[in-house]
Order: C-alpha cells, then structure tokens, then sequence
C-alpha cells in the first residue's frame, strides 16, 4: 500500500498540473485566461478582378494580390512579447482570410511583421513541410526562386492607360528584401472578440505614377518597392468587435 | 649579402588574416556522422552530374562545373536552359565548404539555399523544385538512396542538402603553395614563384583583399570590370553604394578557371594583373608581372582530380 502510494501519488500530480496548462503552437505555457481570437483581413479597394480608381486617372484592375503576415505577437503589460503564430501567406483564393490567434485576455497589444523576418527570409525554405507558407510548394510562388528570400508582397494587375476602359496596361510589384520588412504594433482594448485587419488597397499607389512606374521586383528598383511597401503599410488599420 | 626574405613571418601574417576574416571551419552537423555524411556527399554526387536536374533534360550541374576545370567551365559566361547566358562567370566549387555565403553578390548564406537557385533560376536549369522532386521520385533509384540519406521520400529537403553535401566534400589542398604553408619550407617554391611571391603581398598590393589561407577576405569590391547592368552587392543589399561590387575571388587553382573576373571579360591570367597594373598604377615590370604569374601558377592543385569524389559520374 506504502509503495503503491509512492509510486501513484507523484503521477497524480503531474497529470493534474499538465490538465490545467494550456500551450501554444509552439509550446510555450500561456496563462489559463488565454482565448481564441478570429482576425480577419478586410480588403478593400484592391479586390481581384474588381474595378479599382487609383486616383483621378488611374483606373485598375488587379488580379493578384499575395503577402505575408508573420510572426504575430502579443505582449502584457510588460511589454514583453509572445510569439503566438510564425507566418501567414495571404492568398485569398487559396487560403481564405481569417487567422485564428490565441491571446489572453491580459494582452495590452498585438504585433506582426508584413514580409518575412530577416533570418527566415534568407535561410533554408526546404525545411518546412509542404504546407508551410514559407515551403517552397505552400510559398504559392512567393519564394523568389532564382534568387534567396521571398517575395514580402506580389500585387499584379492591369490598368487602363487610355480611360477607355481596356485594362491594356500590366501592373507588377513584387517586394521583398530584409531592409523591406515591415513591422506594425496596434494597442488592444480592454474587451474585445475578435479583430478586423482592414487593408485600404486604394492607398497602395498613393505618390506613385502607373504611367512610368509600373513594375518592381525590387532588385533594380529598390526606391519604388520601398514606396510601395511603406503605401502598403500605411493601408493596415485595425478594428475590433465586441462581445 | 642577399637579403633574405623573413619567410616566417609572411606565414603568420597568412594565418593571422586567416583567423580574422570570418572564413568557416570546415563543418558537418553535430547531429551527422561520418557513414550519413558519406552516403549524402553520395547522393549528392549522383544528383550532380544528373540532367534531369534541368527542365529540358539537357544541363545538370557539372554542365557549368567540369570536374577538370577545377568546376568552372570556359566560357565568359556559361549557357543556360534554351541556351539563354548566364549574368556572370561560373565560379569554381572547391573549397566552398570554407565560405560565409555563396555568389558573386554574397546572396547565398548557405549552400543548401545556394542550391535552390541554379535549379531554379529560369536562365539556368529552370526547373521548380517541388516539380524536380515529383521527376525524381519517379526514378525508383533514388527513393532508396533518399530514405538512406535523409530518412524521407524524395523532396526538395534532400536534394538540396544532399548537393550541399556534396560540394562540401570539394577540397583542394595540394598545390605547391598548400604544400609551402604546411611546411614552411620556401624552397618547394622556385625563384620566381618565390619573388611573385614577395610581389604579391608587397608592391602589387594583391594581398590587401587577397590573403588568409584562401587568398581571399570575401569581401565586396568594385574593381570596375563589366557593365553596371549587373548590380552586383547592390542585388543584395539595395544600397546603391553597393553597386558593381562583388566578392573577392579565391584565388585557388586559377590556371583551370579561365577565363577571369564576375563577368569572365579577362581571358587569362597575365591580362589579369596587367589590368590591375593599369587601373591600381603598381608600376610593375614585365618581369615583375611573370613573376606574379609565376606565384599565381603555385596555386594550383594537380593532385585534387585523382580523389574519387572528383570523378565524374
């Protein structure tokens, strides 16, 4: 009976306390208070095959947009950070437009980097599995191939270059690069249920003209990938729903 | 009197930059042994001189890298998928085990990732790795050799490790000037390899990015060859100060590598130093640039090619 004791005894502790934690998706303990949260990206303005007015002139009509969201991140009151998911691949067609995060509810605020960080953007894309957004296959196309890194956001379409209404023009922007890697942080309320990433794509183009500067690949011309990207930035708010 | 050369202490200036510049030690994973180092250097050695590694079936990679020629080919530029030519010189594969990062334009970090391009590169072999890995799976030859190596099916991972694998395997150390570092020994040089020598890290100031054991600080320089429409550094970093600049070349086995520079625009060897003589104004006599020749000449291993994992496949 003694033995039988010493030997249940420890086990019962241990599978109470494992019961009462709950993990992340990379294993880390998060406190009991932790909830599901949808996030939602909202596009507007930019939406494929839509008719979108750049500016007075300009009218588009994009027919793909693709872009990473990584590393997502809350923090407390500390303001120590907790990396709650590693990468997302927008692709709307493909992949739908919600994300499930896990955040508790003492988070004061959430953040993401648009792109890939720098590390994970040069280093090896064999070794994710082939539905990782950073695999060579689960990458849809956004590893760049033919050189190391990824492509941070591709947006493509045509544009109509004489307002006649034929979209005659192509439009291509493919950003990438470590030094392009943005970083965004939006404060949490106190309550909230979930959250709306909305994207204004009619600020994609602002300051940039369509007649002259309508491809980048980065590599070549690197001021007008930093234009867009920062455009692209600029167009990420957040807004959040109740209860 | 002559003067005698203080031969020692050139060596320890060698090994001194050596151990400053940040050159890799040789390395396996602390998770490899030696058998499954072995059977991936083996794999990889297969998938290197497989053409099926192009989309058209027509290129593999010693396509670009003869085993003969110390992995380079010939050409200014070598000639890719439809014949299309490459942006720059094929480079030579030995000793890469010693690199930081891979390419003229430092892009590579590792040779794993360094492998994905030339695969890729639709100026190359233009052939999707996911694509490669479904055209090899096929190949009930490998499925085996994969499960030995890496424990998993054909796929992307293994390819590329498995290449990396092998051009790790690539070294070169049995030129004379390997011989002459290990020893110390000046004599196992000639005269004039001895003065090229003396030129070398003195007058033609050769040794300012030249040096270490490699001959080279892998460092990024515009030496002012080529056209701007190679961005070179600049492809990388997105600064424009970095434009034209490449990394400087390992010196190793250069009678094999001709022709010379980022974009193979210097035929041989002696156009080589007298362009630097011109542009860099040294001042050295023809006797002075045979001499340099002379000590190039040293560099060049002739014993490499008898090592099995030389031998074409």
């Amino acid at each position: 009976m003694h033995y039988a004791l010493k030997t249940i005894l420890p086990l019962l502790i241990f599978f109470t306390s494992c019961s009462g934690v709950e993990r992340s998706e990379k294993g880390q303990d998060l406190p009991s208070t932790v909830k599901p949260v949808i996030l939602t990206i909202k596009l507007t303005g930019a939406e494929l095959e839509q008719l979108a007015q750049v500016d007075a002139n300009n009218f588009i009509k994009p027919s793909a947009l693709r872009f990473y969201l990584s590393d997502f991140a809350y923090s407390d009151a500390s303001g120590k950070f907790k990396v709650i998911r590693d990468a997302y691949l927008y692709d709307r067609e493909l992949m739908g437009d919600t994300i499930q995060l896990e955040i508790p509810d003492n988070a004061v605020s959430i953040r993401f980097g648009i792109g890939v960080p720098p590390g994970t953007n040069t280093g090896d894309p064999t070794v994710y599995s082939s539905k990782h957004p950073y695999s060579v296959k689960g990458s849809k196309g956004m590893h760049w191939g033919w050189s190391t890194g990824y492509r941070f956001i591709m947006f493509e379409g045509r544009r109509d270059s004489v307002s006649t209404g034929n979209f005659d023009e192509p439009y291509s922007f493919h950003t990438g690069t470590d030094s392009l890697y943005k970083v965004m942080t939006f404060a949490l309320p106190g309550k909230f249920k979930d959250i709306n990433l909305n994207i204004d794509g009619t600020k994609f183009f602002q300051g940039i003209d369509l007649r002259t500067e309508n491809a980048t690949h980065t590599v070549g011309n690197p001021d007008l990938a930093r234009r867009f990207t920062a455009n692209f930035a600029g167009a990420v708010s957040m807004d959040f729903t109740t209860e | 009197m002559p003067v005698r050369f203080p031969w020692i202490l050139l060596l320890s200036s060698f090994l001194a930059t050596s151990c400053s510049t940040g050159w890799h030690d040789e390395k396996t994973s602390g998770a490899e042994n030696a058998d499954s180092v072995t059977v991936r250097v083996e794999l990889g050695k297969r998938l290197f001189f497989d053409r099926r590694l192009s989309r058209d079936l027509s290129l593999s990679c010693s396509s670009c890298h003869k085993p003969e020629l110390a992995f380079t080919d010939t050409l200014p530029k070598s000639k890719g998928f439809g014949g299309r030519v490459f942006l720059r010189n094929a480079p030579s594969l030995l000793n890469v085990s010693q690199y930081r990062n891979f390419f003229a334009d430092g892009g590579a970090p590792t040779l794993e990732t360094q492998a994905l391009q030339p695969i890729q590169d639709d100026h190359e072999m233009n052939m999707p790795l996911d694509q490669l890995a479904y055209r090899l799976a096929k190949d009930g030859d490998y499925e085996p050799l994969f499960r030995k190596a890496f424990n998993r099916s054909v796929d992307e991972f293994g390819i590329t490790h498995a290449l990396a694998a092998y051009e790790r395997s690539l070294v070169s150390q049995g030129s004379i000037y390997d011989a002459f570092l290990q020893s110390g020994d000046s004599s196992l040089l000639s005269g004039s390899q001895r003065n090229g020598l003396q030129l070398f890290f003195g007058k033609a100031k050769c040794g300012s990015c030249h040096n270490g054991k490699w001959l080279s600080d892998l460092e990024f320089y515009d030496v002012k060859t080529g056209s701007k429409e190679d961005l070179g550094r600049e492809r990388i970093t997105l600064r424009p100060a970095d434009r034209g600049k490449f990394k400087t070349p390992v010196l190793r086995n250069l009678t094999l590598t001709a022709p010379y520079m980022h974009d193979g625009s210097i035929p041989d060897l002696t156009g080589v130093i007298r362009y630097f003589n011109r542009m860099d104004r040294l001042n050295l006599s023809e006797n002075e640039v045979i001499e340099l020749r002379s000590f190039l000449e040293s560099l060049t291993d002739t014993v490499y090619r008898n090592t099995p994992n030389f031998a074409r496949q």
